[in-house]
């Protein structure tokens, strides 16, 4: 196993692990601990794709993608309430919004995952942020099974396909 | 492409699915969170479904303002709660009713889910006596989808001994589903051992045959005080209403498993008529509580 192999793989067993501890706490909510775990398990994954990113995308496009190493600490630092905090939600559907424009060619799949989760964390920070009245706001609700749908998917992605010419590399150009 | 469209339909499956859930487990602090010291006398139980109140959540704060006083007012040492809510606004109430009045909490939530649609509902059970032996139960489900029933149980470790508080919030459908709850209420809450009591909106009037029958095995705290109190309990429309809208209906209850070893000192309705709030007349809820004082003899 080459290292690339095996961070590939330690990043997509924490984002199972994030999509786990993010389903218990879509099924139990009251415990924080769970959506805390879910935001630190993801970020070693949000890490790799920020060194991806970084290394391949333009300047700005990686910028964003590498949100995500700011956005995981950040979630899990506010907890129970990162949900209901429309910039951090913003500031996610910002780093995701990296992330799919820099997967577009190579992984067209998880990129348009990453859109759909981008506009439903886009979507739930405006109606937050405008304190759209119940039932509307319980729309904004859809982010958290698609953020739990977006981790498993982005751990079979790393599985499938980790090789130093694919997406989750961290060889300098030229070197594969 | 069609893959990932097809995991974005999975996910709105799963909001849908996860819309409206009891919770997978009791949450809250059952121990180490009262503080206050308790005046002597007997237990004192006090019972409300609190009214939600979704989607508006009308005069919630100025609610939850009026039920922590009305706890404090009546020294409450165990009170039952129904409709117990959480939203973006409030957060936690039972996390916030605990927090003011000093009190042990848990709570299950039964309906809704604060991470899919940011509200839900649940019940709950504040004691100023350490709790353990948490239990939890889901109850047949009535006629919707989206409804579901459950009751939260909990030891209460008294001056007098263990006793169990139980609380539910019963749908009343159906006299069918209504029976079926009630028989599945009792086959949680009847425990060898100790002593309970059992609060609830059983959404079921005195003289319905489900009960009728559980009559002849606990005791109907407020019909047997002396002297009884078997008024209305349930519903006003209007919260901001002057005092004189009348109830209509008896549907919630205290219940005692062991008449035998208890003695009903009072007992009646509270939160009957509205509160003098700042912008004019408030009640807690559209529902009437029941309070009762209980002398536990060991």
């Amino acid at each position: 196993m080459t290292p690339i192999h095996a961070a590939a793989g330690l990043a997509a067993l924490c984002s199972l692990g994030a999509a786990a501890a993010g389903t218990i706490d879509l099924l139990q909510g009251a415990d924080a601990g769970w959506a805390v775990a879910a935001n630190v398990l993801l970020l070693p994954p949000a890490a790799l794709l920020a060194a991806w990113a970084w290394r391949t995308a333009s300047r700005p496009f990686a910028a964003l993608a590498a949100l995500g190493v700011v956005v995981c600490p950040l979630g899990a630092l506010l907890g129970d309430r990162a949900g209901s905090t429309s910039w951090w939600l913003a500031l996610e559907a910002a780093w995701w919004t990296g992330i799919a424009v820099v997967a577009w060619q190579s992984r067209p799949g998880l990129a348009v995952l990453t859109v759909m989760a981008a506009g439903s964390a886009l979507f739930a920070a405006a109606l937050l942020a405008l304190k759209v009245p119940e039932p509307i706001a319980s729309a904004a609700g859809l982010r958290i099974p698609l953020t739990i749908v977006w981790t498993t998917w982005l751990a079979a992605d790393l599985v499938i396909r980790p090789t130093s010419a694919g997406l989750f590399t961290l060889d300098r150009p030229g070197e594969a | 492409m069609a893959a990932a469209l097809l995991a974005g339909a999975v996910a709105l499956a799963l909001w849908v699915l996860a819309a409206s859930r009891p919770s997978l487990w009791p949450s809250g602090c059952e121990l180490g969170c009262a503080n206050a010291e308790r005046s002597p006398g007997p237990l004192r139980v006090l019972q409300l479904n609190m009214l939600h109140g979704f989607p508006r959540f009308a005069h919630l704060q100025a609610r939850i303002d009026l039920i922590v006083d009305e706890i404090q007012r009546r020294d409450a040492d165990v009170v039952l709660l129904e409709e117990v809510p959480w939203t973006i606004g409030t957060g936690s109430v039972v996390s916030e009713l605990g927090r003011r009045t000093e009190m042990e909490h848990v709570f299950r939530r039964a309906n809704g889910n604060r991470r899919t649609i940011l509200f839900e509902e649940g019940d709950a059970i504040l004691s100023r006596f350490p709790m353990r032996e948490v239990t939890t139960t889901e109850l047949p489900r009535g006629n919707q989808f989206f409804q579901h029933r459950i009751a939260l149980a909990a030891t209460l470790d008294t001056p007098w001994g263990p006793v169990q508080a139980v609380v539910t919030h019963l749908s009343g459908d159906s006299a069918e589903v209504s029976a079926a709850q009630i028989e599945a209420l009792r086959d949680f809450a009847d425990r060898p051992g100790y002593p309970g009591m059992i609060g609830g909106d059983f959404n079921a009037r005195a003289d319905s045959p489900p009960v009728v029958a559980l009559a002849q095995q606990w005791t109907d705290v407020l019909r047997a005080a002396s002297p009884p109190d078997t008024g209305a309990t349930c519903c006003v429309d209007n919260l901001t209403a002057p005092p004189g809208t009348d109830l209509t209906e008896r549907i919630d209850y205290l219940w005692i498993t062991d008449a035998d070893s208890s003695r009903i000192v009072e007992a009646g309705r509270i939160l009957v008529q509205p509160r003098r709030v700042a912008e004019g007349w408030l009640r807690a809820s559209d529902h009437a509580g029941l309070f009762a004082m209980i002398d536990l003899r060991r």
